[in-house]
């Protein structure tokens, strides 16, 4: 880091007993530094972006005789790999455009505030977004939301499967499609809208069904992460378990979203994790679970979209909170609703890596 | 940001310093939020 700064969403306040406190109030970024002799604070003040890092140790050690240069340099290496301070002068990111830069600015600044890892230029995260292979499977009220945040977040690949046409009744919920398009396939709708909303990201489409593991192997092979948007076949061994078998096989990570009503739950696989047969092996029988109601909302099929578009830009970017192997989701008739699962793989699972 | 110490003579030092540790917060911490627990399914 050329000429280290406090990253702005990331300002270190001081409490009364002079710890400081830097990354706002949000959980998984916030933390602590106890400074009773006000040296971190000391230092954390000269990293606003005009001094390079030996010029900040020489600053930090004539403001305290005491200190050695040994321990100004230690004080201002932690600081620098807390995930707190950026590189105030980052230069260009050749891999991206000026048109692109402009684009995704909101995207690097968002990256750039949950982002712990120590980076060069800022732009990273959006340089994996735009160069990450993504299939969609299934575009109805949870794909039709994934597949449009997945292209506006500027994915660089996508493709979009589904066998259906637009019917009247998906208009409650499915975003990508209006009354104009009753009858033509989702794929191909989705495709057109999509191509719309951001011309640099590649899409093509299918409007195939997907009848085995055999058919989702030659559909996911080439891609980076399976978002999993439909439902059918319906478990047990139905479209999640081929999506576990097969991205297990392939090494490939998987997101699985959906709702049952004003439940939301999205599913997080991949290597590194126990894997979708395991976590649901944990989940004691609940009576009734297998039930299936058509009731949903646009808000309820909008936010297990946008939770499997959360979960997939994070296994891209490496920003994942947890390793893979999970469920979570909410309960949107509890504002206390958080649910989540996660379970070991069994000591025999075929599946897990 | 201000409020820096005042410097101290080298000589009073007689100890070394002890390292400065970051440590990220606990969701109670900030939040009161309950965190999931691992492990186990609700």
């Amino acid at each position: 880091m050329r000429f280290p700064r406090v990253k702005p969403e990331h300002v270190p306040h001081r409490l009364e007993d002079g710890t400081i406190r830097l990354g706002g109030v949000l959980y998984g970024i916030a933390s602590e530094i106890r400074d009773t002799d006000g040296l971190a604070w000391t230092a954390l003040t000269l990293m606003d972006g005009t001094r390079s890092r030996q010029e900040i140790v020489t600053a930090l050690q004539s403001r305290c005789a005491a200190l050695t240069r040994d321990d100004a340099d230690e004080i201002v290496t932690t600081l620098l790999s807390s995930g707190h301070v950026e590189e105030a002068d980052p230069g260009s990111c050749a891999a991206l455009s000026e048109r692109e830069k402009e684009r995704y600015r909101r995207n690097r600044d968002y990256f750039r505030w949950v982002d712990l890892t120590p980076r060069d230029h800022g732009w990273e995260s959006q340089v994996l977004i735009k160069h990450a292979r993504v299939l969609v499977l299934g575009l109805g009220g949870t794909g039709s939301h994934a597949a449009w945040s997945l292209a506006a977040a500027g994915v660089g690949r996508l493709h979009l499967v589904d066998p259906d046409v637009v019917e009247l009744s998906n208009l409650n919920r499915q975003l990508l499609y209006t009354e104009a398009d009753l009858g033509r396939p989702k794929s191909e709708v989705a495709a057109q809208r999509l191509r719309a909303v951001n011309t640099d990201v590649e899409i093509t489409a299918a409007a195939c069904t997907v009848d085995g593991q055999e058919r989702l192997a030659a559909l996911a092979d080439g891609f980076d992460v399976l978002a999993l948007c439909a439902d059918r076949p319906g478990e047990p061994y139905g479209i999640r378990t081929w999506a576990n078998r097969v991205c297990a096989k392939a090494g490939i990570p998987w997101v699985s979203g959906g709702y049952n009503g004003p439940l939301v739950s999205v599913g997080v696989f991949g290597p590194g994790g126990p894997c979708f047969e395991c976590v649901r092996a944990g989940i004691p029988p609940r009576p009734g679970a297998d039930y299936a109601f058509p009731g949903v909302t646009s808000a309820s099929a909008g936010l297990s979209g946008q939770l499997v578009a959360h979960d997939v830009l994070a296994l891209i970017t490496g920003l994942l909170a947890t390793p893979p192997g999970y469920f979570h989701g909410l309960t949107l008739l509890d504002p206390d609703g958080h649910v989540y699962a996660r379970h070991p793989a069994r000591p025999d699972c075929a599946f897990c890596s | 940001m201000s409020d820096t110490p005042a410097p101290v003579p080298r000589q009073e030092r007689k100890t070394p310093r002890k390292k400065i540790a970051v440590r990220r917060l606990g969701k109670s911490e900030i939040t009161g939020w309950a965190q999931p627990s691992q492990g186990t399914s609700n």
